[in-house]
């Protein structure tokens, strides 16, 4: 099996919190956390406010320093890495975020924003003027954006302009690896249906690897092939998207899904299957971090231990009691070997 | 890197304050006096004339004469060099350091932004004209002792004001995406968060002008400052106190003139301060 | 919460040792220069040394820092070089003079700024806005002791409504002393002719600190009413048929004070700095006459003195701002 793009290994983001005088707090927001993004694929990171997602895909990259783990990448630990060696590594990892004109410079045009991580690393690109221009002129045509749109400034584009700007950016230095958090959300409903076939053509022409971060589970349906989904922190329901959304094991995960609306006239009742309120990542619980709210409680399961994330079925991994019994190959999958713990 | 249609927008803006029109007119007024006193100035503002000692103000002499005998209207007008002097080295020193160092302590945060801000503190802690006093003092009573003694003073506001602008900026998306870019932290503060500044620290450039012509002013008269026979209106001030109340000529007008720059400064500022605030939101 | 106030609290010395520090360094920089002046041209080069030693002055410099903050924690602020009388005493006899005038420009700042940032808010881009914020700002731009001057021309010299300087007529003896503060005493006491020849000093110097720091208070009163007026809850009130007047000083007021408040501290701060040169043209004695006239003779101990008590006093102003905020706005936790 090739190896895959990026591979994220027990990795954990705390936050040290003050509550006293002399205690300290943690607020985990990543805990645990292990996946790998294959070559060419999309993995979609999903999740409600708060459940860690962003900061699990910013710390990933290493935007956000780790407090443990690993993070394989061109079979180096990205996290290791540092000067010029994580300089040649961020080239390849690129990042689009949600809020477009929050990304871009004021005072800097489109085509200004585009061309800038060509002129960033040009001491080892050695491009000449024109070159760039050139390069920037056609990756812009590759995402839809006339030569006139270039020569604007961010606040006289459109939502959907301004972020295709980005996309564009994103894609200068050729990069393998494409983190996106919720590039859609913050755009008129019908733009996002334009940006997210974009997206997806874009990763066909230039064989790109998505990591995707959304909270919509349409959009997550609809750009991915993988969906891992999180809770406070941690990744409770690893496997093929058209699986885990359709028929989800985990308690959590089936909540979600039963929550989702569907603009159908015959549903006349919506049964919620998640109980209790939403939790913040600050007070967890010892063991299954769902176990405040899970449904399926029961007394002979063992919900004070956190359970392994397991894979109930070739490449669909779920991380609940409820299948660790009965369940005919219970595999606790190993770290190494690109696949997922 | 500004856009074609700001040109247009910054018309359009001033036409909505006022007073920044009138602020930059009178600056405008005084810049004109500074290159063509030669022309302006109807005596020479040195030259002594014992026979014309104290005299009120006439047509030949606009705004009298002083103990020696000076043009006082010819002093004022070649004061305005003097005062552009002074306010222009004073905000340019004391914007490098403080726009630098508020930079610093902005973008990387921690044990630096601790230091630097403790500094600042425990300078803003201290009366600033005190400061300047002392500090003037201390360095010897002359013009350029004076500048060094007020930039002193003036750099702490600037380094304040840049770290809270940057602070604004440092924590957005933007900041992320060019770490991801791989931007060093060089390119990062010079080439987009100081020029993304340039509107706070324009304003705070135009004010801190204004303000600094009081304090040399201030200074000045208390003879901490410029010394004779320059024409300083503060010395100005000084100098005919004396011959209160009859002579008052020889306090008002120094008076006016300072109060008339000032007030172009102060008003030049809060109109771009103004057209700013509008361009935020 | 009382984390966070032990915390503001033992920021205070650190303030005051960098105080301390800056201006020890600052003064220090030129050895012995005030022993010069102070003794006069005439004195002999024994006489210098004699004076130069009582003062440790000849010893290096971080030796005299650790004596100067060892006599600090004593209490002791130095003496004068020029009149060799302890800093703290001339302090004391000074100090409640420059207060009673801060506090009297303060009030005048509060009466006479607050109201024209409401006119100002309430008639927004009008006539009276520009106006009221062109006095504001000329204030500003008014150089202090050109201030004081002109208005010593004007109703002392021409109108003879005012004295010209000094704190109580030679006439009049100073009232029993409670705070220092002479217009509290005379009232205390119930002396009504030092009450009046004390407040007929002070008006002037007090007006000239308060017109030239009206315009910070006057932008954040209208900035704070004209952001209270766009909020929903100030149209509801409308809706419901509350009078404009009502709810311009009722609801929209209250919010704007707020940051009026904050910036107390910052305008004490100020107003001491100022009032250096109001008291020395008004030959006022209160800490900043006494600190200008000991700098122009180059003895520092006495404004190195005078700076470590305003520094203090201003940090402590600016906790009790912070926590005073705490109590008034229900929102803000720690």
């Amino acid at each position: 099996m090739a190896e895959p793009t990026i591979e994220i290994i027990d990795l954990c983001k705390h936050f040290p919190l003050r509550t006293g005088i002399a205690s300290k707090n943690h607020l985990k927001a990543v805990d645990h956390v292990s996946f790998c993004v294959e070559r060419g694929e999309v993995l979609v990171l999903m999740g409600e406010s708060g459940c860690g997602k962003t900061t699990c895909a910013l710390t990933s990259i290493r935007l956000l320093e780790p407090t443990a783990g690993i993070a394989r990448f061109r079979g180096e630990d990205l996290f290791s890495m540092r000067g010029k060696a994580l300089r040649s590594a961020r080239r390849e990892i690129q990042i689009v975020l949600q809020n477009p004109l929050a990304s871009l410079d004021p005072r800097v045009t489109a085509g200004g924003a585009i061309a800038e991580p060509l002129h960033i690393h040009n001491r080892s690109l050695r491009l000449t003027t024109t070159e760039i221009e050139r390069r920037v002129l056609d990756l812009a045509q590759t995402v839809g954006l006339s030569e006139e749109e270039l020569g604007r400034y961010p606040r006289d584009l459109s939502g959907g302009q301004q972020q295709r700007v980005c996309v564009c950016r994103a894609l200068a230095l050729s990069p393998r690896l494409l983190v996106m958090d919720e590039p859609t959300s913050a755009l008129d409903v019908s733009v996002q249906a334009r940006v997210l076939n974009l997206l997806l053509d874009l990763k066909e022409q230039f064989a790109l690897t998505y990591l995707f971060v959304t909270h919509n589970a349409a959009v997550a349906q609809y750009v991915g092939e993988r969906v891992a989904i999180m809770y406070l922190g941690q990744i409770v329901e690893l496997g093929r998207v058209e699986r885990v959304l359709r028929s989800p094991l985990h308690p959590y995960s089936q909540g979600l899904m039963q929550s989702v609306l569907r603009p159908d006239a015959r549903v006349t009742d919506v049964e919620l299957g998640l109980e209790g309120a939403p939790e913040r990542a600050l007070d967890l619980p010892p063991g299954c971090v769902f176990q405040r709210r899970c449904a399926c409680r029961t007394e002979d399961l063992p919900c004070q231990e956190r359970p392994d994330l397991l894979e109930v079925e070739a490449g669909w991994f779920v991380r609940c009691h409820l299948y660790r019994l009965g369940t005919s190959n219970p595999t606790p999958a190993t770290s190494g070997g690109g696949r997922e713990t | 890197m500004r856009g074609k249609g700001t040109r247009s927008y910054v018309l359009y803006a001033m036409r909505r304050s006022p007073l920044s029109i009138v602020g930059i007119t009178l600056i405008l007024a005084m810049t004109v006096l500074a290159i063509f006193a030669p022309w302006i100035a109807p005596h020479n503002p040195y030259k002594v004339s014992m026979g014309d000692r104290l005299l009120p103000p006439s047509l030949t002499h606009p705004a009298g004469t002083d103990i020696v005998g000076r043009d006082i209207f010819s002093r004022i007008v070649y004061g305005t060099r003097l005062s552009f002097r002074i306010a222009l080295s004073v905000v340019g020193i004391s914007i490098s350091v403080g726009v630098l160092l508020g930079a610093l302590a902005g973008f990387y945060g921690g044990v630096v932004d601790l230091l630097i801000m403790r500094v600042t503190d425990g300078f803003l802690a201290i009366p600033s004209f005190a400061l300047a006093m002392v500090a003037a003092a201390v360095l010897g009573r002359s013009l350029n002792n004076m500048v060094w003694a007020l930039a002193l003073v003036g750099w702490t506001w600037n380094a304040r004001i840049v770290r809270s602008a940057v602070l604004r900026i440092r924590n957005s998306d933007f900041m992320l995406v060019q770490k991801a870019l791989g931007a060093s932290s060089a390119r990062m503060i010079f080439l987009h968060i100081i020029p993304n500044c340039m509107g706070p620290i324009l304003v705070q450039a135009s004010l801190q002008c204004g303000l600094t012509l009081l304090s040399s002013a201030g200074l000045s008269f208390l003879g901490l400052g410029v010394q004779p026979p320059l024409p300083d209106w503060g010395l100005m001030v000084a100098e005919g106190r004396t011959y209160l109340p009859a002579r008052w000529w020889l306090v008002t007008f120094p008076g006016i003139a300072i109060f008339t720059m000032v007030t172009g400064f102060l008003l030049t500022g809060d109109g771009i301060r103004d057209i700013i605030e509008r361009e935020v939101s | 919460m009382t984390r966070y106030v032990l915390f503001r609290i033992a920021w205070i010395p650190i303030g005051v040792l960098l105080v301390v520090t800056i201006m020890f360094f600052l003064t220090h920089l030129v050895p012995g220069g005030a022993v010069q002046v102070a003794l006069g041209p005439h004195a002999t080069e024994e006489r210098i040394a004699m004076v130069m030693q009582k003062y440790g002055l000849e010893k290096p410099l971080h030796i005299q820092y650790i004596n100067y903050l060892g006599n600090l924690l004593r209490g002791d602020l130095g003496e004068s070089i020029v009149r060799q009388k302890p800093v703290v005493s001339e302090i004391g006899t000074f100090l409640p003079a420059s207060v009673e005038l801060v506090l009297l420009a303060i009030a005048f700042i509060i009466l006479i700024g607050v109201p024209l940032g409401v006119i100002a808010a309430t008639h927004k881009d009008r006539f009276l806005d520009f106006i009221s914020r062109g006095v504001a700002i000329g204030g500003v731009s008014l150089p202090q002791f050109w201030l004081a001057i002109m208005l010593l021309l004007v109703f002392s010299f021409q109108l003879r409504w005012f004295p010209s300087g000094g704190r109580i007529a030679s006439a009049v003896s100073a009232p029993r002393h409670f705070t220092g503060m002479y217009i509290l005493d005379s009232l205390l006491a119930g002396d009504w002719a030092a009450l009046r020849s004390a407040l007929s000093h002070i008006l002037l110097p007090a007006l000239t600190l308060a017109l030239t720091n009206i315009s910070t208070t006057t932008r954040l009163t209208r900035d704070g009413m004209l952001k209270a007026f766009k909020e929903d809850y100030i149209l509801v009130a409308w809706a419901y048929g509350v009078k404009p007047r009502r709810i311009h000083y009722r609801y929209a007021l209250k919010n704007a004070i707020l940051p009026t408040i904050t910036n107390l501290g910052m305008t004490m701060a100020y107003l001491f700095g100022g009032a250096f040169i109001v008291e020395t043209v008004f030959g006022f004695p209160g800490i900043g006459y006494y600190s200008t006239l000991a700098i122009l003779q180059q003895d520092y101990a006495p404004v190195t003195g005078v700076a470590i008590v305003v520094s203090v006093l201003y940090l402590i102003v600016n906790v009790c701002i912070d926590l005073l905020y705490v109590v008034i706005d229900p929102r803000i936790k720690y």
